[in-house]
């Protein structure tokens, strides 16, 4: 497997990866653990967010500095904006902060399910393109949503598998399916992703990755969950490189049928039926 | 006189300038990783010098930090 995975590097915009897995930097029960899942998970491309600066404890520790010194891809987000101004705003002071071009759009309508405005974030990532960004929109499971974000010049593509920090994990496997075939960019699962059997389910049905937070700074164990993340984000996407055997509906025996032994069933169950 | 900053009202010198009142602020030593929205729009930088504080102007300064 690591033969195989080894030239399968991903290009988002202008960085190429080798690991499919992209982490978010909250939540976690402290600095430390987080660096150490971080480093766990393998990930080379991290999330962080744009906000005030704590006049009281200018100074306090800031993670965001042990982050850059350990040379994590950064990827700033809008997260906490609920308008298209906001949201070019926060982009534009995150290009400012950290020198970056790359930005993970999201603009949410509703506080309960946290689920993407996609009116407001077509626009925004218009807006945000046109400015020169390279731009990742966060994006509802929806085909036609997808397929304009990438028309009008996304370098990536991140709809949800359930809503953010649910841990539902990927609820509509079919709609992915069909943004798959929808979108030639690089689809990266992102938010719902709850253990690594979703983050493999996400490789295998032909996303290029997944972006997690929650499933792993709100694990017990967060170090040992991004391992686990790890592994399932390889293994999903060994599976698929591989090429699955298709569904069937009836059985297909697996030991040969010639020469066999003893007596044979006179009935098949389908003609029991009745 | 008062302007507004992370929207907190302040109080500054009547010529006072965005890099001078980030270094009022103790944040000078953060510069990498800091930046500056006045009324809404970004301060690039390069013009923290420059850029003249008005009276009710409100400022954000802002950082990267944890998220998902």
């Amino acid at each position: 497997m690591e033969d195989a995975l080894q030239q399968d590097v991903l290009r988002i915009g202008d960085v190429t990866l080798t690991s499919r897995l992209i982490l978010g930097t909250s939540r976690y029960p402290n600095n430390e653990v987080l660096l150490r899942a971080l480093e766990a998970g393998g990930t080379e491309m991290v999330t962080v967010a744009i906000r005030r600066v704590n006049l009281n404890d200018p100074t306090g520790e800031n993670v965001v500095s042990l982050l850059r010194q350990r040379d994590y891809h950064l990827l700033p987000n809008t997260a906490g904006c609920f308008t298209v101004k906001d949201a070019v705003t926060t982009a534009e002071l995150s290009r400012e902060a950290l020198g970056t071009t790359f930005i993970k759009v999201e603009i949410i309508a509703d506080e309960d399910t946290l689920y993407p405005d996609v009116e407001k974030l077509i626009e925004a990532c218009r807006i945000l393109v046109d400015a020169g960004f390279q731009v990742m929109p966060y994006c509802t499971d929806d085909p036609v949503t997808c397929r304009k974000l990438a028309d009008l010049g996304c370098v990536a593509i991140m709809p949800l598998g359930a809503p953010i920090g649910s841990g539902m994990g990927i609820l509509n496997p079919y709609n992915l399916r069909l943004i798959r075939e929808a979108v030639k960019l690089p689809l990266i699962v992102d938010a719902g992703v709850g253990t690594a059997s979703d983050a493999a389910l996400a490789l295998e049905l032909g996303c290029d990755g997944v972006l997690l937070n929650t499933a792993v700074a709100k694990a017990k164990d967060p170090v040992l969950m991004a391992a686990a993340m790890r592994d399932g984000v390889r293994a999903g996407r060994a599976a698929f490189l591989a090429g699955r055997i298709p569904r069937k509906q009836y059985a297909d025996p697996s030991s040969p049928t010639k020469g066999m032994l003893g007596e044979r069933p006179s009935r098949r169950l389908s003609s029991m039926a009745g | 006189m008062d302007i507004t900053v992370n929207g907190e009202p302040r109080t500054v010198a009547e010529t006072a300038s965005v890099a001078e009142l980030l270094e009022a602020l103790r944040l000078a030593q953060l510069e990498a990783g800091v930046a500056v929205c006045l009324n809404g729009e970004v301060v690039r930088r390069a013009d923290w010098a420059s850029t003249r504080l008005q009276p009710r102007d409100e400022l954000e300064i802002v950082q990267a930090t944890q998220g998902g």
